[in-house]
């Protein structure tokens, strides 16, 4: 269900509308489908089965729609698992050609911290290729995690959050991986001082170094 | 994250399985990971 939230003054003067959408996205996801058609992020099967509400058991979404005169202009999004809320990832950042530079995700990133903070978020990560939304990232606290493409948010000055976060404890059990383990295998991975053998996968299939990849580069490259 | 969705459609085209470690405070200590006959673990 979406909700208008907020109404900004862009650079340009226009005035954006900030909605905020919980999956399933229903009617809503028409006006997304119609607006982004041409968008890969949009399109990826697992944006879809967030915002058709397939993947609520294990995923809580939620989205930030830009609008301007009920034009979706931008969005984004963070997710955290269904029974974890301290730990994030933001995803699905775009702003539509041609409304670019007009401070428009800088607004959404403002709203979407503000919303993770104020349910109990602390740390947030996002990989990025794109060198321009790393400055904005930035801006908003974000940092690079060694040499990977991977950013972190702490919205405390908690340095110890980590060591806390993986506090000792006496029982672990095994389990299927499931949707709702993104945020938290993403935690593991940006750990710095662990290489995860996940890296190690990925040279594998790749044969180099990558450690984010679009699914045009999947495409492009593609397994051996 | 793009990395990990692939690993999670590779799973779900049953080309691979996965299992995480997850401790009694409900945090993912750790992962195994069988893709294409490779064995991929990590633990914290």
């Amino acid at each position: 269900m979406e909700k208008k939230i907020k109404k900004a003054c862009l650079k340009t003067g226009e005035e954006l509308d900030v909605v905020l959408l919980k999956p399933p996205a229903g009617d809503y996801l028409s006006s997304i489908d119609r607006n982004w058609k041409r968008s890969k992020e949009v399109c990826d099967r697992f944006a879809t089965r967030i915002l058709t509400g397939k993947l609520t058991d294990y995923i809580d979404a939620t989205f930030l729609f830009g609008e301007i005169n009920r034009k979706i202009v931008g969005f984004m999004a963070y997710i955290t698992p269904i029974n974890i809320k301290n730990i994030g990832n933001l995803a699905f950042v775009e702003t539509l050609n041609g409304y670019r530079n007009r401070g428009i995700a800088s607004i959404l990133l403002g709203e979407t911290l503000k919303i993770f903070k104020n349910n109990g978020g602390t740390v947030m990560h996002l990989a990025t290729d794109n060198p321009s939304a790393n400055s904005l990232y930035k801006k908003f606290g974000f940092f690079n995690l060694g040499t990977y493409k991977i950013m972190r948010y702490i919205s405390s000055s908690d340095n110890d959050f980590e060591k806390k976060y993986y506090f000792h404890s006496n029982s672990i059990s095994a389990r299927d991986i499931n949707w709702g383990d993104l945020p938290h295998i993403q935690f593991l991975f940006s750990t710095i001082e662990h290489p995860w053998l996940v890296y190690d996968y990925l040279r594998c299939i790749w044969k180099e170094d990558r450690k984010t990849s679009y699914e045009h580069d999947f495409r492009s490259y593609g397994p051996y | 994250m793009n990395m990990i969705l692939e690993v999670m459609d590779l799973i779900e085209s049953e080309k691979g399985a996965a299992i995480v470690l997850e401790n009694d405070l409900k945090r993912v200590i750790g992962y195994s990971l069988l893709i294409v006959n490779k064995i991929f673990t990590g633990i914290k």
